[in-house]
């Protein structure tokens, strides 16, 4: 039984299609209030996780509750109470923005006074209220995403599911969303998110599982996972082949590990500078050396041996 | 000329359906025909000063050789066109490759001639198999059937190069080619409208191939007569051309 | 909480399935042209065909009355004028709003469900083509082809076949996968019925073998129902019309209904 506050539980969900399987076996829970993220590459089974959750697809096995309903037998009720922005938009492009919106009203059977003035609200904060007489198809991507997470707000949902929320976007219209989706988070709504983008994940999640082919390989919040998998900084080089073969013969001992990538080479220490200077000491050669901070795609690259975006 | 590489590129499209498309261009006119002359070929009364000696399926089947030519080369410049010209963006990438505005518009054209040829065709071998003509003249109607179609395609291709939606199809099907297949003599002989419905219809072009078509098929044809319908169509044709190649030119180019 | 298998559909509910209609009719605000144009094409073919190629056509016997042509050719018109507003409501339109533009999806995260889309869009088509009858009768009363005061169960009459043809249509849009299955659906399916239906001349012409087969097809009892009831010749054979209908729309919104779900699920 799932305990008070707990809005969404899975407990060994599964997802095929025929032979092949989308979700393996995974658990997990996202409490009320909180943003939650579902980090890994595509292909990894967010959206087909997404989909059970927002009752749009059934599983093939395990357990799942949201908001203590059962998604397949009560999924009209379940979709009363949230919001789904999916992944490819599907507005109504035979209406107008505001037409968008009052339908979606209507199909929620939100009485007209209400819905005008929710939706009136809906446009401020999306910042479409110039456009609310357009159709829909002469809007930009990042506008028709706003409009999709205006139209997902108007039954005042408690949980909001976005299906890569910024995917495709130009950078100004992701930082415009993700201002939007922390005011919500702000006022208490639950947000439950998928990413391939670390910066993302990072920004806006309180928690978060990295997902990779089907399976749950880590859990916890950004920092955890970066404390748990990372070292605090990384040293990111570019070499010659030549210098790159004299660092591989000193490098054990200098950092913690080391990640050789097709084009540049990580070095996991507690400090990059310490370890640049010890590089420079041993008189290997570098091009290009830059020194970050660990982010979630080097806790994915350590689980998985791949990158986030391949 | 390059048109020839639209065609070819068209035909390739057409090719992988082709059994499909040539089988369904082989049995509309067979259905019609047999339900036309089962029907209404034995309710109306033979009279020989409205349609001519051959009776009404011939009167109404050679209309129809025409008014089928009309309605498919006017569809043809329309959605499909609109598609490739709005939607898909075919011709910039076309148009990418060295080939020029003329080029596209001809071959569109001719490739709509083409798909004319195609239905009209099988359409007149079924009518000779059900004895409608008795002259090896009656074989021009299928030129005569095509000319108009492409009028009527060079004329809608003018319009669609101007459009950004496809709304004011709406008002050319309904408010333009559905009365002209109606009242252009395709069912009835025009003399059955009223006086200036008459001067109208002889005004509109299907009305001068529906009238070729039966003069050299059913009815008796003067040579200055059939040169005067040839004169208009070509006529029809040469403006839709013009108006098309220049709305095309501005569309594409500028 | 176990992941229970899926019924085999939802419930749909008249409330919701209004949420359609609504929708289109909202749509269709900026597309108002192609409504009121609807109205004019059966006028048309009423006025060229009818009465143009009706001059030349003596009366025509039915059923123990002499009427004229076009008092005979109307109400196949208004049928078939149903059957291509079916054709569009119930095929076209939701087989783009499906395939294409994903509108369905959008409405699907809401309560509003799949069988309830099935029926709103049905009921859709049945209001828009009562509207046109509603015009084309009118029409045909001033024409003076309304031959008696049955005529005015024509309007019941009309939302019958309206709801069985659009049902039929619905399951097209069911099972098409592909744009260019249309013309071959036009071809075979369509144009036979508007040919052969006894629209625009009876069906006691056809050879005796052909005459049953016809009987079997939904747009000769829609164009038999409407015929008895404005040419005034009403008897018991006109239930069974009313039945094939009937038993045709129920049939045929089940399976869609059956069929959208599988073909919808996952």
């Amino acid at each position: 039984m799932p305990e008070e506050g707990v809005l969404i539980h899975a407990a060994g969900l599964i997802k095929r299609f025929g032979d092949f399987v989308a979700v393996d076996g995974i658990d997990f829970e996202v409490r009320r209030g909180e943003a939650f993220g579902f980090l890994g590459p595509n292909g990894a089974g967010k959206t087909s996780t997404m989909r059970m959750i927002g009752c749009t697809s059934a599983p093939t096995g395990g357990r799942l509750s949201v908001i203590d309903m059962n998604p397949v037998a009560q999924a009209s009720q379940i979709k009363s109470r949230i919001g789904v922005v999916p992944q490819i938009d599907n507005l109504d492009r035979e209406l107008s923005v505001r037409e968008n919106l009052e339908m979606y009203a209507r199909y929620f059977d939100i009485a007209r006074p209400e819905a005008a003035e929710r939706i009136d609200e809906l446009l401020e904060f999306v910042q479409l209220s110039e456009k609310a007489a357009s159709r829909v198809e002469p809007l930009s991507g990042g506008m028709k995403r706003r409009l999709t997470i205006a139209r997902a707000l108007v039954n005042r949902p408690e949980l909001l599911l976005l299906d890569e929320p910024t995917t495709g976007l130009d950078p100004q219209a992701r930082h415009l969303v993700w201002d939007r989706l922390y005011r919500l988070k702000q006022r208490g709504v639950t947000l439950v998110i998928t990413t391939h983008y670390m910066d993302e994940a990072e920004q806006l999640c309180n928690r978060l599982v990295v997902m990779d082919k089907a399976e749950i390989v880590a859990e916890g919040s950004p920092r955890e996972l970066i404390a748990a998998y990372c070292t605090r900084e990384v040293l990111e080089v570019r070499l010659s082949d030549d210098n790159r073969e004299r660092l591989k013969g000193s490098v054990d001992g200098l950092v913690e590990r080391v990640e050789w990538l097709p084009d540049r080479v990580l070095l996991y220490a507690e400090t990059g500078d310490a370890t640049l200077a010890g590089i420079n000491d041993m008189g290997i050669q570098i091009e290009t050396a830059l020194v970050r901070r660990s982010s979630l795609e080097d806790v994915f690259l350590t689980l998985t041996g791949r990158t986030l975006i391949e | 000329m390059n048109a020839t590489k639209v065609v070819a590129r068209n035909a390739i499209v057409f090719w992988r359906g082709w059994r499909s498309s040539i089988f369904l261009s082989v049995l509309a006119p067979v259905l019609f025909l047999t339900a036309m002359g089962l029907g209404l070929g034995s309710l109306v009364e033979p009279n020989a000063e409205a349609f001519g000696d051959a009776g009404y399926l011939a009167f109404f089947a050679t209309g129809m050789l025409g008014a089928n030519c009309m309605q498919s080369g006017a569809f043809s410049a329309s959605y499909p066109m609109m598609s490739k010209l709005t939607w898909e963006r075919n011709y910039e990438a076309i148009l990418a490759a060295p080939l020029g505005v003329r080029d596209i518009y001809f071959g569109e054209l001719a490739w709509i001639g083409v798909t004319l040829a195609q239905q009209t065709i099988p359409f007149f071998a079924i009518m000779a198999l059900f004895g409608i003509f008795d002259s090896p003249l009656a074989v021009l109607a299928i030129p005569a059937a095509i000319l108009t179609g492409l009028g009527f395609a060079a004329a809608v291709m003018a319009l669609t190069a101007t459009l950004q939606t496809d709304e004011a199809y709406t008002w050319l099907f309904r408010f333009v080619v559905t009365p002209l297949f109606l009242l252009s003599g395709t069912f009835f002989p025009i003399n059955e409208l009223p006086a200036w419905g008459v001067v109208a219809a002889q005004l509109t072009p299907l009305y001068h191939g529906i009238e070729l078509i039966r003069g050299v098929t059913i009815s008796n044809l003067t040579l200055l007569a059939g040169l005067a319908h040839i004169a208009y169509l070509l006529f029809f044709l040469a403006a839709g051309i013009m108006l098309g190649i220049r709305n095309l030119t501005h569309r594409l180019v500028s | 909480m176990t992941g229970a298998p899926a019924p085999a559909y939802q419930l749909p509910s008249v409330r919701r399935s209004l949420r359609l209609v609504q929708r289109n009719a909202m749509a269709y605000r900026h597309a108002w042209i192609a409504i009121v144009s609807g109205f004019f094409e059966p006028v048309f073919y009423l006025g060229a065909v009818g009465f143009g190629v009706g001059q030349f056509i003596d009366s025509i016997p039915y059923r123990g009355a002499e009427i004229s042509y076009a008092s005979f050719m109307a109400p196949g018109m208004l049928a078939a004028s149903v059957l291509n507003g079916a054709l569009f409501d119930g095929f076209f339109s939701p087989f783009f709003k499906l395939s294409y533009e994903k509108t369905y999806d959008g409405i699907l995260t809401t309560p509003v469900n799949l069988s309830d889309i099935v029926v709103g869009e049905v009921m859709w088509a049945v209001m828009r083509g009562t509207v046109y009858a509603v015009g084309f009768l009118s029409v045909m009363v001033a024409l003076g082809l309304v031959l008696s005061a049955w005529a005015v169960l024509a309007l019941p009459a009309v939302m019958l076949s309206g709801a069985a043809l659009a049902s039929g249509a619905m399951i097209l849009t069911a099972t098409t996968r592909e744009i260019s299955s249309l013309e071959k659906v036009m071809t075979l399916v369509v144009f036979p019925l508007f040919l052969f239906s006894g629209t625009f001349y009876p069906v006691s012409l056809y050879p005796d073998w052909l005459r049953p087969i016809v009987q079997l097809t939904p747009l000769y009892h829609s164009a038999s129902l409407l015929r008895g009831l404005t040419a005034g010749v009403v008897d018991v054979s006109l239930l069974w019309h009313v039945l094939y209908l009937g038993s045709m729309f129920l049939v045929c919104i089940t399976v869609t209904i059956r069929l959208m779900h599988r073909r919808l699920t996952d």
